[in-house]
């Protein structure tokens, strides 16, 4: 469905005080969708339900950040993300994601759990915006994908490297 | 949605059949029975919609209360999942959810963020965006309890650097000081060792002299008194050769009055020779004086003749006595020489004992002296005697005390060194209850692989104790190997886990893992080892 919405230069936001939430299994489809994230993405929650979570995903978005995303929550971390989303329109937003895993009584995980909050857009402007595009050229100048997304990888591991011990201290730091 | 037409759904059928069943009433009685029954139909309906109503808020109540009951039970995985309901249902469902979803998000940051605390790690704070009221409230308290705790660690990790700094210091310089007293006491030993030794020769050598001394004395003092006997000696000797010149010099004398009676019996002699020549001639005289008397005379011729011979005869004594008398006088003159010769003599011993008794006398006094002295030496070499044995017996006592010493600076050195190794496990347990806690929280399990550790310097081999998914700890003694060095792990091929070293002790070191660039891989092999070792 992604691919063929075209993305405009549109941005929407919401609210600081809401929250955007969003829970999937473990392959990353939708369980739960609330109103704000109904609202901004422009589905109905019953569309919601069962679609993949890239669903509202942004091309702009480097492939590496899922990677990071995905490989921190295999080791049931949690993991916080700047991440610019796209509605059903094409238009896109920016959120502070915070995702981590969802456990059952047994203390297994059966899925993730996503809170999205409204970003600070100076954090965006500054270091998302270029760090992103950069990863991204970086991702587009291989012809396999797979190398592009080892180079890409790698080379937010050196940004995170230099700046912090932890990829979560530099989100905190930011 | 929430308009208040919608909110009426759950009276308003109610509203239209009473209205409706009071106008059917009214009709019966006014006899209206079209109207009547219009109405009662109305109120049918009215009926059959709030049962509908009631069913739909019925299923929405029902929904709502499974899902409170979930959330009740701590369940945030639950949401009611019919969205857009109409009416009181849709909105009553959304504020569940909504509420849910609020509580959900405090939860997951709270507990978030109170996990990175339990790992010591004080940047994560809970997000207060989206958060209102009491969860606004308790969100602001949990972040600053958390700022509070950041500050107390990092004071309380402050204090445990001076602490160790400043007991490592205190260690160090006790442990030298103590060496350097163990040092000291050792050479004081081995110097009292060698006084001893030294000291107990000298009184062996001292014993020696002192009776070498003693022996000296003794000779001296037998030195002395056979000096006082010569000195008697030749005092007797003296006046034996005094005695001897008195009678040489009588002799002298006596052999001197020899001599004149000699020559005065000479002069007798030659007055008896004069008496005895002219008894000759008187006799040469009588005889010719006979001759001429003849016959007559011839008597008196023979007479004559006698005396001439008796005065010849007298004439030969005389000489033989004047020849003895001559040799009596060469004797006694040669016997006068030889008593002079003999007093000379005399004399000359007597000198010669004046000048021995001087000597003697000199003897004794310096033999006196001798012995006297040989006494205070005596007196000396025993009192040196007994003093170097009152210095033997210090340089044992002191040697004693070095040997208590260096003994005693053994026992501070290794006190020094226990309470170096205490304070230095009392930080490290200090500093590493959080991540064993944490261990604890992460199970970990056995390994007792080899792993290679890349670290800043080189590559070494190591064995890795135990695992879990956030740390390890290894066996192992790397050089220059130090807490906060950043490391990678490799345990199986082409797998690499950066981590950095959180604390040294005894041959072992923990490592925490950069879960954050931990690859797949790493993250894969890591849990294969965890699970394989759980499930063994």
């Amino acid at each position: 469905m992604a691919t063929q919405i075209i993305p405009t230069q549109r941005e929407v936001t919401f609210g600081p005080d809401e929250i955007i939430v969003s829970k999937t299994d473990l392959k990353g489809r939708i369980t739960y969708a609330n109103r704000t994230f109904a609202n901004i993405a422009g589905y109905s929650r019953g569309e919601l339900m069962g679609a993949p979570h890239s669903i509202i995903r942004h091309p702009d978005m480097p492939r590496a950040v899922f990677k990071l995303l995905w490989d921190r929550l295999g080791e049931q971390h949690e993991v916080f993300a700047y991440v610019k989303n796209m509605t059903r329109h094409g238009d896109y937003y920016w959120v502070f994601a915070h995702v981590t895993p969802s456990y059952d009584d047994t203390g297994k995980v059966v899925g993730y759990h996503s809170n999205r909050r409204v970003p600070d857009r100076r954090v965006i402007r500054e270091v998302m915006e270029p760090v992103y595009g950069e990863l991204l050229r970086i991702e587009a100048s291989h012809a396999n994908a797979k190398d592009g997304l080892r180079a890409s990888f790698g080379r937010l591991l050196d940004i995170v490297k230099s700046k912090a011990n932890s990829y979560d201290e530099l989100i905190f730091s930011l | 949605m929430t308009s208040s037409f919608s909110r009426s759904e759950a009276i308003l059928p109610g509203i239209v059949g009473l209205v409706a069943i009071a106008g059917a009433i009214g009709a019966v009685v006014l006899e209206a029975r079209w109207i009547a029954l219009g109405l009662m139909i109305v109120a049918a309906i009215a009926a059959a919609a709030g049962l509908w109503v009631a069913t739909h808020l019925r299923t929405g109540v029902a929904r709502a209360i499974r899902v409170c009951d979930a959330l009740g039970r701590g369940d945030f995985e639950t949401r009611d999942l019919e969205f857009d309901q109409w009416g009181m249902v849709g909105e009553l469902s959304d504020a569940i959810n909504d509420m849910a979803d609020h509580i959900d998000a405090f939860v997951r940051e709270s507990s978030a963020a109170m996990d990175a605390v339990r790992h010591n790690r004080y940047y994560r704070r809970i997000l207060p965006d989206g958060m209102r009221g009491a969860l606004l409230r308790a969100s602001s308290t949990i972040n600053e309890a958390t700022d509070m705790i950041q500050e107390r660690v990092e004071a309380f990790n402050v204090s445990t650097e001076e602490f160790a700094s400043t007991i490592n210091s205190i260690v160090e310089n006790l442990i030298a000081s103590s060496q350097g007293m163990g040092e000291a006491a050792t050479r004081m030993g081995d110097g009292a060792g060698s006084t001893d030794n030294r000291a107990s020769s000298v009184v062996a050598t001292s014993r020696d002299a002192s009776s070498n001394v003693q022996r000296v004395a003794e000779a001296a003092g037998r030195l002395s008194s056979s000096a006082k006997g010569i000195g008697g000696e030749v005092e007797r000797s003296a006046t034996i050769a005094r005695t001897a010149v008195a009678r040489a010099e009588e002799t002298g004398r006596i052999v001197s009055g020899l001599s004149a009676a000699a020559e005065k019996i000479g002069a007798v002699i030659g007055l008896i020779d004069q008496v005895a020549g002219q008894t000759n001639l008187l006799a040469l005289n009588a005889t010719i004086e006979a001759a001429r008397a003849g016959e007559a005379g011839r008597g008196f011729a023979v007479v004559a003749s006698e005396v001439k011979n008796l005065a010849e005869q007298t004439a030969k004594a005389t000489g033989e006595i004047t020849r003895h008398i001559a040799e009596v006088q060469s004797a006694t003159r040669a016997a006068v020489d030889s008593i002079l010769g003999i007093g000379g003599t005399i004399a000359e011993i007597d000198a010669i004992t004046g000048a021995m008794r001087t000597s003697v006398e000199a003897q004794i006094t310096a033999t006196g002296d001798i012995a006297r002295s040989v006494g205070n030496a005596f007196e000396g070499t025993r009192a040196v005697s007994d003093n170097i044995e009152g210095i033997s017996d210090i340089a044992r006592e002191t040697a004693h005390l070095a040997h208590g010493i260096l003994d005693t600076s053994r026992t501070i050195s290794a006190e020094g060194d226990r309470l170096s190794g205490t304070v230095r496990d009392f930080l490290i347990r200090l500093r590493r209850g959080p991540l064993d806690r944490r261990h604890h929280a992460e199970p970990r399990v056995p390994a007792g692989h080899t792993v290679t550790v890349i670290g800043e310097t080189g590559r070494e081999r190591a064995v890795c104790v135990d695992v879990s998914m956030s740390g390890a700890k290894l066996a192992g003694t790397l050089p220059g190997l130090h807490v906060g060095e950043r490391l990678a792990l490799s345990g199986a091929p082409d797998v690499q886990c950066p981590c950095v070293v959180r604390w040294i002790q005894d041959g072992e070191f923990g490592v925490e893992f950069l879960s954050a660039e931990l690859s797949r891989a790493a993250i894969e092999r890591l849990r294969g080892l965890v699970d394989t070792a759980r499930a063994a």
